[in-house]
């Protein structure tokens, strides 16, 4: 086997390497512009639609008669309420990972870190903008299951809620750990590019 | 030709036929399936045409081209959750690893070229980035404005780059 086809020129292996150049042309490139454009609000429907589906749930429940307590109703509008806030700050979070056109020409460390940073942020504050904007409607969907459901003796509603809260606590518990070591990994990676910039 | 007086189409113009060979290049850098460096390909000339829009004509058309295709491809990388990331190295892990082709590795490429290629696939984004500059030729002062790398950076990462290059492919040092 020959090692070095080239001897002392690998610029000049990699320079003339055979290519098959391509140019866009207008139309391709409008076509291509309309199908990004297309994926983004495609993207966003599929957001709004399931926002919808939560907000008509429970919506839903909070017509039920039980739990008979006026905490029902509240309880699942704060949930939807909650929810959307969770809607708006995904839309949010997703519509930034796309640097505007000015910032295509942001220097390649620079851009990196940027958008290193704002998936580590975005992690690390899960609990916040994803979890958050649901504890206070569930906490009361808990209480208004607790005190208003009939038949149910305090001490089996309080063994039932607090089982079903704790398996709510430990999916929420898991999710934010995830998160977590994600953003300790893109934290890695931020120090190896300041790292690189500092050598 | 005054940069400023072009218009959005056909500054992409002069750079898809000026620049068209090297982004071919970038795109087989970044990405090993063939599919889908055709996709990372149409997706550089489109964000190149989309930069065009706020191009002003104060850096170089080449130093422009090579930064948004650049930004592109990290990009693209970055998002690839099928990338292997935990397998990537950076020069000096690079320099000092083993050579597949000298360990009887049954995948290892006889075509240098493949082997040179498949050595930048396993370089971090970064180290990637200055070794397609320097193999395509670009000066430590353009590879400088176009990474944000320090001048101290570059040449430390230059000089590493033809380090792995001379031991992976037993050739000379270049200056």
């Amino acid at each position: 086997m020959t090692r070095t086809p080239d001897p002392g020129d690998l610029r000049s292996l990699w320079q003339t390497m055979p290519t098959a150049p391509i140019t866009l042309s207008v139309e391709e490139l409008h076509t291509h512009a309309m199908k990004f454009e297309r994926k983004v609000r495609r993207r966003n429907l599929v957001e709004y639609l399931a926002s919808a589906f939560v907000v008509v749930i429970f919506g839903w429940y909070a017509t039920f008669p039980i739990p008979a307590t006026p905490l029902w109703p509240i309880a699942n509008l704060m949930i939807i309420a909650g929810v959307l806030v969770v809607a708006w700050n995904l839309h949010r979070l997703t519509r930034a990972s796309k640097p505007p056109p000015g910032a295509d020409a942001a220097s390649l460390i620079d851009f990196q870190r940027a958008e290193y940073a704002r998936q580590r942020n975005a992690l690390k504050s899960v609990w916040l903008w994803y979890i958050g904007p649901i504890i206070p409607g569930l906490i009361v969907w808990f209480i208004a299951a607790g005190v208003g459901m009939p038949g149910l003796t305090p001490m089996r509603a309080a063994i039932g809620l607090g089982g079903t809260a704790l398996i709510a606590a430990l999916v929420f518990g898991v999710i934010i750990l995830l998160n977590l070591l994600g953003a300790a990994k893109l934290q890695r990676m931020i120090d190896d590019l300041d790292r690189n910039r500092d050598q | 030709m005054d940069a400023r007086r072009l218009t959005q189409d056909e500054h992409y113009a002069r750079a898809a036929a000026e620049f068209g060979p090297a982004l071919v290049r970038l795109a087989r850098g970044y990405e090993r399936n063939a599919d889908r460096q055709r996709d990372l390909l149409q997706d550089i000339h489109f964000a190149l045409w989309r930069s065009f829009e706020t191009y002003q004509g104060l850096s170089s058309l080449r130093t422009w081209v090579y930064r948004v295709a650049h930004n592109t491809a990290a990009t693209h990388v970055l998002k690839d959750r099928r990338a292997r990331t935990s397998h990537w190295v950076d020069l000096d892990q690079a320099v000092n690893a083993p050579d597949p082709a000298t360990l009887g590795d049954t995948h290892a490429q006889p075509d240098a070229l493949a082997r040179l290629l498949d050595l930048i696939h396993q370089l971090k984004p970064p180290d990637r980035q200055v070794m397609l500059l320097y193999l395509d030729g670009l000066d430590a002062k353009e590879t400088g404005e176009i990474t944000g790398l320090s001048p101290g950076a570059i040449a430390t990462r230059i000089h590493r780059a033809k380090t792995l290059l001379a031991r992976r492919f037993n050739a000379d040092e270049q200056p």
